[in-house]
């Protein structure tokens, strides 16, 4: 009890806060910023964030940037979530360390080979570089991390519950549908969300695979900070701060409360039981 | 609760009765495996069973009849779990034939058997569906309509008195609720079939009991042949009207449960089912009223002999098997001189009804033998230490050629 808060507790939690949280911190303060120039605090305003609205190529950008991670982030959960299922269902079969460790290799692969790797294959089948290029580059990145997730919970999943199904007469396809994707759809969606995420914030992938017709934000910002870093830049990153972290706000709310229903309800079960 | 009304009602009040008398008599009642006129409506053909080097299921033929509660009994990892799936059509076997209604059905995928359902160890029921849903899924899976349907699950949960519960959820019921919820999911298809596996082994001994008897009810009201799973030789001996030994991989002995306990094949069967005295010995004479003189391998000389089987020959290894409570235990000699052993008392067990008494014979065996306690004293007359004889009836004991 008196412990908890030692000296030495509480030097370790706020080094540790600030050292994560300090620099974002500095960036949402100077977002509101009435100078233009980023050290300098000239006064709150929130002319910057007004100003983004107007800034057509920044709104853009942001627009691509969410229409990639999106459809790429649905790609990469459809395919991961098959190669969990093969890498859990399937058990032994010839090639299988092979075909796991090729799954998960992109999760340690430098970004910089992956891009480019992924740029020598357009070239070299002559596909137009564009929004598309990124799409698939992002898909190809992200799945491997959709299926770490989707994998983690099948393996902890209960085969029975499938055969069960296939007993009553569910073919294997009407198994999968009602059985085994409503069980496993929490992990579907996290594994989404890991792949919206990693697409949303990617930067040297999408900066090999694109073309001249697609600039995603975090392609725009980077340009633009070589420009020198302004307030709207500030801005923009603040939204995506506050995006990210409601996301995550709501996501951690709903498990928590799934967690304390099934908790209350297997209680009241036993109660009753007894 | 509502278990415990299951068994006050008529329908689960009679059903042991009926039972006993089936396996006590079985000339008498039903008995379709001693018409060789019936067909049996599983039949398992020469079926073996290899998972890489481990054969799980060894060249098994057997025969089920329609409406018989078979029980497939051994210790775990002999193949009786294997030889269930085979049937439900999650494993293939590797050599053999599964054959059901005289229909080959080896090749057909689990989804394709639409008379034969399974309830499942651990029940298996789908976390996201309520009671209702869950009992409803086999027939939606058939495209039946919507009314139907309602009718159908309604009778099944009314079969297992479940009928309260239809808008819960998986997790908000009790084990025992749950365990009744897999029981009607399955039954809803109305197969012909229906498969447990260790259907009970989750739940605590008394609502076990009960749950044997609510199996035993709804066997009988629905007239289903029940194949059932278990390593609780109690159990298969409460619900069964047959019951198959299994042994690694091979059936051992198949009886009703009356035979079992009273007639064992082997030394296997007689130590699983029951506690029992095994002694080793060897024959001498086989004299001509049908019984047989053994030397016991360790004794004093003294002669046992028991009823003689088929096939003896003098000089033969041969085991007796005794059931505790055919022993009887006294203080004196008894005069008869047969099937006599003498021990000292090591350890008494007083249960209240009756008493366990583990005697350790002059041979240097270890026996235990079982007296009812219908004298009103206290006292117990046999105590710690006494130098005890025991003996047996010529016909109480079991001659075991293996």
């Amino acid at each position: 009890m008196n412990n908890r808060f030692s000296w030495f507790n509480v030097t370790a939690i706020v080094l540790g806060f600030a050292f994560l949280y300090i620099p974002i911190l500095i960036l949402v303060i100077y977002s509101f910023n009435d100078s233009k120039l980023v050290t300098v605090w000239g006064g709150f305003s929130t002319k910057w964030y007004a100003g983004l609205i107007e800034n057509e190529q920044l709104m853009d950008a942001a627009w691509t940037t969410l229409r990639v991670a999106f459809i790429s982030a649905t790609m990469a959960t459809v395919l991961g979530t098959m190669a969990a299922l093969v890498l859990v269902r399937m058990g032994r079969f010839p090639g299988r360390t092979l075909f796991s460790g090729m799954i998960f290799a992109p999760l340690v692969m430098p970004e910089v080979i992956t891009g480019l790797s992924l740029l020598l294959l357009f070239v070299a089948i002559n596909f137009d570089r564009g929004f598309w290029t990124i799409v698939l580059a992002h898909a190809t990145f992200t799945m491997c991390f959709a299926a770490v997730v989707v994998q983690a919970r099948l393996s902890d999943f209960d085969h029975r519950v499938e055969e069960a199904a296939m007993d009553l007469g569910a073919s294997p396809v009407a198994t999968f549908f009602q059985v085994t994707l409503p069980i496993i759809a929490p992990s579907v969606i996290s594994a989404w969300l890991l792949a919206f995420t990693l697409s949303l914030d990617d930067l040297v992938i999408a900066s090999f695979t694109t073309g001249p017709s697609a600039t995603t934000l975090p392609m725009k910002i980077y340009s633009q900070v070589r420009l020198g870093v302004t307030p709207e830049i500030n801005a923009i990153s603040t939204i995506m701060i506050a995006f990210v972290t409601v996301g995550v706000l709501i996501a951690s709310y709903m498990t928590k409360m799934q967690t304390a229903r099934v908790e209350r309800d297997r209680r009241a079960a036993d109660a009753a039981a007894n | 609760m509502t278990v415990s009304s299951a068994i006050n009602g008529t329908a689960a009040g009679t059903a042991p009765a009926d039972r006993r008398s089936r396996t006590a008599a079985p000339q008498s009642g039903f008995a379709p495996w001693k018409d060789p006129s019936r067909t049996p409506i599983i039949r398992f053909e020469n079926v073996t069973k290899k998972f890489g080097d481990f054969v799980a299921v060894d060249n098994i033929t057997l025969d089920i009849y329609e409406r018989e509660f078979f029980a497939l009994l051994g210790p775990s990892g002999c193949g009786k779990t294997t030889l269930l799936r085979m049937l439900a059509g999650f494993e293939k076997p590797t050599e053999g034939r599964v054959i059901v209604d005289g229909q080959d059905i080896t090749d057909l995928a689990p989804y394709e058997r639409s008379n034969i359902n399974m309830m499942f160890q651990s029940y298996a029921l789908f976390p996201h569906m309520t009671v209702e849903r869950n009992v409803g899924f086999g027939l939606r899976q058939e495209g039946m309509p919507a009314e139907e349907i309602k009718q159908r699950v309604d009778e099944a949960m009314a079969l297992v008195e479940l009928g309260k519960f239809a808008h819960r959820k998986p997790h908000q019921l009790s084990g025992g609720q749950q365990q009744r919820v897999a029981l009607a999911r399955a039954i809803a298809k109305k197969p012909r079939i229906m498969l447990l596996d260790e259907p009970l082994g989750a739940l605590d001994k008394k609502l076990r009991n009960q749950a044997q008897f609510e199996l035993m009810r709804i066997q009988e009201q629905t007239g289903t042949t029940f194949v059932i799973v278990t390593h609780d030789q109690e159990e298969a001996m409460t619900v069964a009207s047959r019951i198959a030994v299994m042994h690694q991989g091979k059936l051992e002995q198949v009886s009703t449960p009356g035979e079992i306990y009273e007639a064992p094949k082997s030394r296997y069967v007689a130590q699983f089912i029951g506690d029992v005295n095994i002694m080793e010995g060897k024959v001498v004479a086989l004299p001509p009223d049908g019984t047989v003189d053994i030397t016991p391998a360790s004794g004093d000389g003294r002669i046992f002999k028991a009823v003689a089987c088929d096939g003896l020959a003098i000089g033969q290894n041969v085991w007796l098997s005794v059931r505790p409570e055919k022993f009887r235990i006294s203080l004196d000699e008894p005069q008869s001189g047969v099937n006599v052993v003498k021990g000292r008392v090591d350890d008494v067990g007083y249960l209240g009804s009756i008493s366990h008494y583990h005697v350790h014979t002059e041979a240097g065996n270890r026996v235990t033998a079982l007296r009812a306690n219908s004298s009103h004293s206290v006292e117990r007359a046999i105590s710690w230490d006494d130098t005890v004889w025991l003996e047996w009836p010529v016909d109480a004991s079991v001659l075991l050629k293996t």
